[in-house]
């Protein structure tokens, strides 16, 4: 099993940590994350709808919530340190461009649902509609309307965060 | 079959649906302005999330080569075609015996690669005129001048210098994409009118200092230097490899003196190179003795310099290419890898056994050349 998990590791590791980045907007959580998906991969003897498999265990990872705000706080401050001794000094106003852009979309990534957070992730990361079904255990039928739902809400909520900062822009 | 939904939409922009779910949705597209509403609109939503997802990865700083210009242009130096510039000016020079010197600054910094002189491909100088390759013309002699005795003679052939192996960023370019052919160098004799090559754009400028620097290899060659006033400078012109000789005193016909307006060109070439040089209209009077020189040549101060071809009409051509000369034309093989050069092709009316160059001749040189120069791939003869 080893070597499938490393062929696994191979296959899936850039786009989970993706996905996985995305999901909880921390890089070194989603490491942590991914490898422990695939630790657990490990162990699993056989592996069905392996893409599908992997990615469902790490969004059940990432549902632990007790474990999630633990290892955030501490990822938090180790990040806060790193950035603090090497961060490279970017252009001021690109940089302020940027991290607003990546508010908004955290922002309005997180008043989606969870399952339509999921599979919209899922989606972007390339796995087809059999697939998100069955790491979200859902209904081949009911994926494109989750995912219509999820990308509405997600450019509608993206929409009012730019409208809420141009006015606050404006306002300033 | 279930109701035609948003939902389906955005399942058969992504694909997942059969083949005869996916005609069904694409018909009603087709038919219905709603639904084709509704299917822009869902590709607008799904551009739109991805790139809203995008902006949530990292994106590390200084991701952009600061110098994105710099970068360009040097993947996108510009490329030299060969089409030359032709004109149809004719020797006004009353007479050959009284002062027909012509000087033709032809060419572009030299560049060679530093190749041992066995392998190096033999050089062919040829002169057809009836192939009326476009080329140089020469410009109107000012008026005639006293000749600078030449001495034809002994033609002079460079002998390579030691320290020619300057290698510059051009130069190990060239080694990687022109190996040198293989050849002998060394006395060449005169061969009959070479076939006509076709022109090819193979040149390409390069920048003026890489030129220069790679020059500095050239090989001193005191007596190519007293046979003929040649100067080869390297200077980047974006004008195709038209040479323009100038009408100079004889004292400016010293080396690096003589560089023509917009004569030198920095090229890079393949090996072998023919050059045809046309000399529109030169009718070489019967008596004409014609040491004609082709120098690669570098002006920088200590640096040395290298005839390519010399040759008198009285004598076997020396250096290291052959060439003949009829009525107009003068082709040139070189024998090298040449990334860029200048040639300054002489000609003198009379000989005169001794050192006596152009450039040392008391009076000034009247005579003025524009040639184009024509690279071209060509068959060592």
């Amino acid at each position: 099993m080893s070597a499938d998990v490393e062929r696994l590791f191979k296959t899936y590791h850039v786009t989970l940590v993706r996905y996985l980045t995305r999901r909880l907007g921390d890089r070194d959580w989603a490491e942590e994350v991914a490898q422990e998906t695939f630790v657990r991969a490990l162990r699993q003897e056989t592996i069905m709808n392996e893409r599908a498999w992997i990615f469902a265990v790490a969004t059940n990872l990432v549902r632990d919530e007790a474990r999630k705000d633990a290892r955030r706080r501490r990822h938090l401050e180790l990040l806060r340190a790193e950035a603090e001794q090497d961060a490279e000094p970017e252009p001021e106003g690109l940089s302020a461009e940027r991290a607003e852009e990546a508010a908004m979309a955290r922002t309005a990534l997180d008043a989606l649902a969870e399952r339509d957070r999921n599979a919209l992730l899922m989606k972007e990361e390339g796995l087809d509609y059999h697939e998100i079904a069955a790491a979200l255990d859902l209904s081949f039928g009911s994926v494109g309307t989750t995912l219509a739902r999820a990308r509405r809400r997600l450019a509608e909520a993206y929409e009012a965060l730019q409208r809420e900062g141009g006015r606050g822009h404006a306002a300033s | 079959m279930p109701p035609v939904d948003e939902g389906m939409i955005h399942a058969w922009l992504d694909g997942a649906l059969s083949a005869d779910e996916a005609a069904r949705i694409e018909a009603l597209v087709a038919s219905d302005p709603a639904w084709s509403a509704a299917a822009a609109e869902a590709r607008g939503l799904m551009a739109a999330s991805s790139r809203i997802l995008s902006s949530l990865d990292a994106v590390p700083a200084n991701v952009l080569p600061a110098s994105i210009p710099t970068v360009r242009a040097a993947h996108e130096a510009p490329r030299v075609t060969a089409t030359p510039r032709v004109t149809t000016r004719r020797w006004r020079t009353p007479q050959w015996a009284a002062a027909a010197t012509l000087v033709m600054a032809v060419g572009a910094g030299v560049l060679w690669r530093s190749t041992p002189e066995a392998e190096r491909p033999a050089v062919a100088i040829a002169t057809d005129a009836s192939k009326s390759a476009p080329g140089a013309s020469v410009a109107p002699a000012a008026s005639t001048a006293p000749v600078a005795p030449v001495a034809p003679a002994t033609p002079s052939v460079a002998a390579p210098a030691a320290g020619r192996a300057n290698a510059t960023e051009l130069a190990k370019l060239e080694q990687r994409e022109a190996p040198a052919a293989v050849a002998t160098r060394g006395t060449a004799s005169p061969v009959a009118a070479a076939p006509s090559m076709p022109t090819e754009a193979i040149a390409r400028s390069v920048p003026e200092p890489a030129a220069k620097a790679a020059m500095a290899e050239a090989v001193a060659d005191e007596r190519a230097e007293n046979a003929v006033a040649l100067t080869a400078r390297a200077r980047r012109t974006d004008a195709p490899m038209a040479a323009r000789a100038m009408a100079a005193p004889a004292a400016a016909a010293t080396m690096g003196a003589m560089d023509a307006a917009g004569a030198s060109q920095s090229v890079r070439v393949v090996t072998p190179v023919c050059w045809t040089v046309r000399l529109s209209g030169w009718t070489p009077p019967p008596t004409f003795v014609a040491p004609i020189g082709v120098l690669l040549d570098s002006t920088r101060a200590g640096s040395a310099r290298e005839a390519v071809a010399l040759i008198g009409g009285e004598a076997p051509p020396a250096a290291k290419g052959q060439w003949t000369e009829t009525a107009d034309s003068l082709r040139v093989t070189v024998d090298r890898v040449v990334l860029g050069y200048t040639l300054r092709v002489a000609m003198a009316r009379s000989t005169m056994a001794g050192r006596a160059a152009l450039g040392d001749a008391a009076t000034p040189l009247k005579a003025t050349a524009t040639a184009t120069m024509l690279p071209s791939r060509c068959a060592v003869p």
